[in-house]
């Protein structure tokens, strides 16, 4: 630690995977044997085609189940939807876990920050009203429909606080767990960063079947994976999704109360 | 560093790759080439290394025909969108009919666009899109699902192979240490 000299000519040097001489740190070929020092990383070609056909199958399970729940209007009562709620739960739960050596770090909590967490919680508050209040316009005005997830809770009993379960705890938990936590951790192991975050936020958004919604869900979901991967946690998330859409439960609640 | 490419090069500088050697290395750190080798080794090694290249090439043109396809399917959902705008006569369903088949030809020609700079994330995208609005379109009609099912076939089969080469492609680069 007191000599960075000494750190750094470490840094710079690895040894040869087969004949153990020491090299450059960004050596691709071991300039003694010959031995290919990066090959490892890529014979996995196969292995990633493997990847994008689990990643495949997991987003057909989800698209039928929403599709279900959308289209068939015998689904459209709460039994229903409670269902296919349970069930999106399950298809997530279920591929995460059988992917468990590969995921389980994520549900770790390092490096846990309030500070971050507040930053984070009050960037999502805030995109919230900012959608709510244009978005909500702008679904009015285009296509005369109301946004709005209270009637299928407020002929229930406690129909708050089931909508605030529904609406806020059960997405905010699964559908991290689903798109942050199985589906971006495949991309992450097929392709690069950028275009792992992006593909994960891409069908995170179209699965919603709204087009209106799409404009604000793939900078949501953008930011949901850049977190996710920059701090290799699946909680800030987790908590940035729960607020979001609390804020709209809690928008609603207050236009109902108006309208009352 | 000004020494042109040439069969004679100076002994510190790799005859494949350029990049500078040091005289007593018996291989090129960078990649691979036998420096030390006999010429059968030597000769060997140039010929694999332009079988990559051959290979990069092939995967680069199935990754081309992908992102072409997205700009098809982006000109047949706008010229769709302006057909069902004429032949719809509720004034509110033709409007909505034009916007949402605009905004999704944009998407295609977004992503097509882009599959150029990231084909896999552009071509990923765009086939995740292509088959969410053939199984919307079907649950809303089942009758458009047979609706050009030969042209369907083939876009998809081009997309697939697409991935397919994005990733060969990503991976030859990588090997080969090119960007
Ligand atoms: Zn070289």
């Amino acid at each position: 630690m007191n000599n960075p000299a000494i750190e750094n000519s470490i840094a710079d040097q690895k040894n040869c995977s087969a004949c153990n001489e020491v090299l450059a740190a960004d050596s691709r070929f071991c300039k003694y044997c010959g031995a290919d020092q990066v090959r490892e990383h890529i014979v996995l070609g196969n292995q990633r085609w493997v990847a994008i056909k689990q990643a495949a199958l997991f987003y057909l399970f989800d698209i039928a189940l929403c599709c279900l729940a959308l289209f068939v209007p015998a689904f459209k009562t709460f039994g229903w939807s409670v269902l296919f709620d349970t069930l999106l739960a399950v298809v997530a739960v279920a591929f995460f876990s059988l992917d468990w050596k590969n995921n389980k770090s994520i549900l770790a909590w390092r490096n846990f920050s309030v500070t971050r967490l507040l930053s984070y919680i009050i960037l999502a508050v805030a995109g919230s009203l900012f959608v709510s209040y244009t978005i909500g316009w702008l679904n009015q005005t285009l296509f005369s429909k109301q946004l709005s997830y209270y009637w299928l809770y407020s002929n229930l009993s406690y129909g708050k606080v089931i909508m605030v379960i529904f609406v806020a705890i059960m997405p905010a938990l699964f559908e991290e767990l689903a798109y942050r936590g199985y589906l971006l951790q495949k991309l992450l192991f097929i392709t690069e960063n950028k275009q792992a975050i992006f593909i994960s936020a891409f069908l995170f958004s179209i699965m919603h079947m709204s087009l209106i919604s799409i404009i604000w869900l793939i900078p949501f979901a953008l930011l949901l994976g850049y977190v996710r991967v920059k701090e290799n946690t699946l909680w800030y998330g987790v908590v940035m999704h729960f607020s979001f859409n609390l804020t709209v439960c809690l928008i609603e609640f207050h236009q109902m109360a108006h309208l009352a | 560093m000004d020494a042109s490419p040439s069969i004679t090069v100076a002994p510190n500088v790799c005859a494949v790759c350029s990049k500078n050697v040091d005289i007593n290395d018996s291989f090129c750190d960078n990649c691979g080439y036998p420096l030390k080798g006999s010429e059968m080794d030597q000769q060997t090694f140039v010929v694999t290394r332009n079988n990559h290249e051959i290979d990069l090439n092939e995967s680069l043109k199935k990754v081309k025909m992908a992102s072409n396809t997205l700009y098809w399917i982006a000109g047949a959902t706008a010229l769709f969108g302006i057909f069902s705008y004429f032949i719809t006569d509720d004034p509110a369903t033709k409007i909505s009919l034009l916007i949402v088949n605009f905004i999704l030809a944009a998407v295609y020609l977004g992503l097509g666009i882009w599959s150029k700079k990231k084909p896999f994330a552009g071509i990923v995208s765009g086939f995740s899109l292509y088959i969410l609005v053939i199984i919307l379109n079907t649950i809303n009609d089942p009758a458009t699902i047979a609706k050009g099912l030969f042209i369907k076939i083939i876009f998809i089969g081009y997309f697939i192979k697409g991935i397919k080469s994005a990733l060969e492609a990503e991976r030859i680069k990588k090997e080969l240490n090119i960007e």
